[in-house]
């Protein structure tokens, strides 16, 4: 069998994110636009594997995903064991800019998906200069919690087990196996009680609905992608998110998908981010 | 309702002869129940192998946790292809379709067999 390899190449950048210093491990692909991808809570990088493999999309856009700190390859900040994990919306753009300034970007793209869809609400408010496009998969303006999250991190429950069985219905049942259990694979491999922490974002401290009106879509444009058999982010709270952000938002329901498409049926996805990348390749210089 | 608890009963044959299956629930020893609307069936289960299904009445059977929902919300969630929100136990008890109650623990530390589990009908009545 010959050998075969793939154009991803991964890579380590140190830079502080709220004064602690942080080694972020990061994989790109391509050239063009930069297109920084930003994983699901309690997962990593590894979910845009076949989006940075996909040379029609690679040979316009650089597409770059890198690890949230805590997540993937990214360690922890030193000193991690004596605090409890909590993702928060300062730390979680900071985190974003201060990586893109890192690599000297260009006004990116950034395309998230979860609390990743979430948060480009918030830099459209406060940031959207910065960007070319911004693209929110699964995205809401309010995630209410539905469960008990303290059983993702107990010591009697174990945590990757009941991390991926707790995400696996909101995958669609039309997508791969294969894909299915892959996606299911960087659940299990999450560090303890890291989705939980990722959680306190999105359930407790990114309630962003009294502040869409702070949103101008004619300084940044917003694109929502949502997959119809997310019950998580479901795609009710997604097209009230678009109605709230008014005219001119693109907002699409993805037949036969789930709360991670790119991962999940990466073929069926990228069915509905083909248009997406199309106009914010032809869309005019600011 | 008599073909839904007979897919029901037939969980035994379903769940036996996946070995793979049965492996991921080696460390399950439980009675439950699973509610269909006005019909209680009671599954044992012993290191991830299903002992038995009665569906006789027994009222204050203990179990470690039941799963309840009228057999309408059985049938949907059955369905060979379901349809969003009625694909998925956790998607249908968020709307309100479906309850669990009892030990909780159980239930979370064996969440995925026990999902794969109460899904197998669906090879039974899943329709066109």
């Amino acid at each position: 069998m010959v050998a075969r390899f793939e154009p991803i190449v991964g890579r380590y950048v140190h830079f502080e994110i709220e004064g602690r210093p942080q080694r972020i491990y990061f994989e790109e692909a391509g050239s063009g636009i930069p297109l920084v991808c930003l994983h699901t809570a309690g997962t990593d990088n590894r979910q845009w594997r076949h989006l940075l493999n996909d040379t029609e999309f690679t040979r316009d856009f650089r597409v770059i995903a890198f690890d949230l700190p805590w997540h993937g390859k990214s360690y922890p900040p030193t000193g991690f064991e004596n605090e409890e994990y909590r993702l928060t919306t300062a730390g979680f753009i900071s985190a974003i800019r201060d990586f893109c300034a890192a690599l000297e970007l260009d006004r990116p793209v950034v395309m998230g998906c979860s609390i990743g869809g979430r948060i480009v609400l918030d830099l459209a408010a406060a940031h959207a200069k910065e960007f070319t496009a911004l693209i929110g998969v699964q995205c809401s303006d309010y995630h209410k919690p539905w469960y008990d999250s303290s059983w993702l991190n107990r010591p009697d429950v174990n945590g990757g087990e009941v991390c991926a069985a707790l995400v696996s219905g909101m995958m669609a049942p039309q997508s791969p196996t294969a894909t299915v259990q892959e996606t299911l694979w960087q659940y299990k491999q999450s560090g303890p009680g890291v989705f939980k922490g990722d959680l306190y974002f999105y359930g407790t401290d990114g309630d962003f609905r009294d502040r869409m009106s702070t949103i101008d879509t004619s300084l940044c444009p917003i694109y929502l992608l949502t997959g119809e058999y997310d019950y998580s982010a479901s795609p009710e709270d997604t097209l009230r998110t678009a109605k709230a952000l008014g005219n001119g938002v693109y907002v699409e329901i993805m037949k036969e998908l789930g709360h991670f498409p790119m991962s999940e049926n990466p073929a069926q996805f990228r069915r509905y981010l083909a248009p997406v990348l199309a106009r914010i390749k032809d869309q005019p210089a600011r | 309702m008599q073909e839904a608890v007979a897919a029901v009963v037939r969980l035994s044959e379903l769940v036996n002869a996946d070995l793979n299956l049965v492996r991921r629930g080696r460390y399950l020893t439980a009675d439950i129940q699973l509610v269909l609307g006005a019909q209680t069936c009671f599954v044992s289960i012993i290191e991830g192998r299903i002992a038995g299904v009665e569906t006789r009445p027994q009222i204050m059977r203990p179990a470690s946790f039941r799963l309840a929902a009228d057999l309408s919300a059985w049938l949907r969630f059955w369905h060979r292809m379901p349809e969003p929100g009625w694909h998925d136990i956790l998607a249908m008890m968020k709307k309100g379709h479906l309850s669990v109650d009892g030990d909780l623990r159980i239930f979370m530390g064996h969440l995925q067999y026990i999902k794969d589990v109460v899904a197998l009908p669906r090879r039974l009545l899943g329709g066109a």
